[in-house]
């Protein structure tokens, strides 16, 4: 995104183009330049987890893998349907944007992962984010529940940092490199 | 690595269908795969019609690979029904299709594909594609139980 800048000094007017800034007015006649939110326009994952240990591992995964990506992590499904939703501190849509991937635990607090699914199918402007399961259970009515509640795929949590990274490396290349996801609002 | 897996390719174009089967082979993907030419041979297929009643020789997928633009039934069409069948209705079913429309991409997610990918226009392209695709599928995702659809609620 550009946006076109005015700079002032005694003597004469510039005219910039300049991409993702926003200028601030210090005082009546200097302009400062301030990056504009990092976040605006970056494919945004988010993370639904409960456990701080296993989010820090996949967050960590995550910078290793990934650029020009953002990952936000929420604690568990309700947290999850505000970000959706842009309500509270999620309402900000250049530092919270819609994500193209949502990665999903099960078993959480408050509204577990398949409570979440059945909202989120149920939502008509969210229900196609694609939403891949990463959950410990080596339940098979688990692994077959949350596909038919509309997980696009199921993954098992991993249990070392190496493996963690091969999973999500596979798991970035597939969705944020391969798939066509679709347009977001 | 590759467990034992029956994999269907849906899709009206032989050439297609002849390079997907030829770069599976290429990157060592020991599945059956079964070669469908329309929605209507898929319907036949999942639902034992005819001679895919033969369940040792045509055992239900672990996933279906398939296009979007076919005659007599289309991919959205195949996807409506799939999804609709219990049982079945699980089994994990990524378009592969030559659009990259929106509208299109967007379609498929609502009628319940597990995803969506573009057919490349070159062959290395397509290698790639299968490959990252193969690895995600069948090395790290977790399968759903599948049952045929007349018999779903004997599935636990």
């Amino acid at each position: 995104m550009k946006r076109n800048v005015q700079i002032f000094d005694s003597n004469a007017v510039f005219f910039c183009v300049l991409p993702e800034i926003t200028w601030q007015l210090f005082d009546d006649n200097v302009f400062a330049l301030a990056r504009h939110s990092p976040m605006a326009g970056r494919t945004t994952i988010v993370i639904v987890e409960d456990d701080p240990a296993d989010a820090h591992f996949l967050e960590k995964a995550f910078e290793r893998i990934l650029t020009n990506c953002a990952v936000h992590c929420v604690c568990d499904g309700e947290e999850a349907k505000a970000y959706l939703q842009g309500t509270g501190q999620y309402a900000d849509r250049h530092i919270y944007p819609l994500p193209s991937v949502i990665l999903l635990d099960l078993r959480m607090p408050r509204m577990n992962g398949f409570e979440f699914l059945a909202w989120l199918r149920s939502e008509p402007d969210l229900k196609i984010i694609p939403t891949v399961v990463y959950s410990s259970s080596e339940n098979p009515a688990d692994v077959r529940r949350a596909y038919e509640m509309g997980a696009n795929s199921f993954l098992h949590k991993r249990l070392s940092m190496n493996a963690v990274h091969d999973t999500m490396r596979s798991f970035a290349r597939y969705w944020l490199e391969d798939c066509g996801r679709p347009p977001l609002e | 690595m590759h467990r034992q897996c029956t994999i269907l390719i849906v899709d009206d174009d032989e050439n297609d269908i002849f390079f997907a089967k030829r770069a599976f082979t290429e990157i060592n993907v020991h599945c059956t795969f079964q070669m469908l030419k329309n929605g209507q041979e898929v319907v036949d297929y999942l639902d034992g019609h005819g001679e895919y009643a033969n369940r040792q020789k045509y055992p239900l997928p672990m996933m279906i690979l398939m296009d979007l633009k076919m005659p007599i039934m289309d991919g959205f069409q195949v996807l409506a029904w799939l999804r609709s069948r219990p049982g079945i209705k699980v089994i994990p079913t990524i378009v592969f299709s030559s659009s990259d429309l929106p509208g299109d991409i967007t379609r498929a997610y609502e009628l319940g594909a597990n995803s969506f990918m573009t057919k490349s226009v070159t062959y290395d392209g397509l290698l790639l594609k299968l490959q990252t695709l193969s690895q995600y599928w069948l090395e790290h995702c977790k399968h759903p139980q599948v049952a045929e659809a007349d018999r779903a609620s004997a599935v636990a």
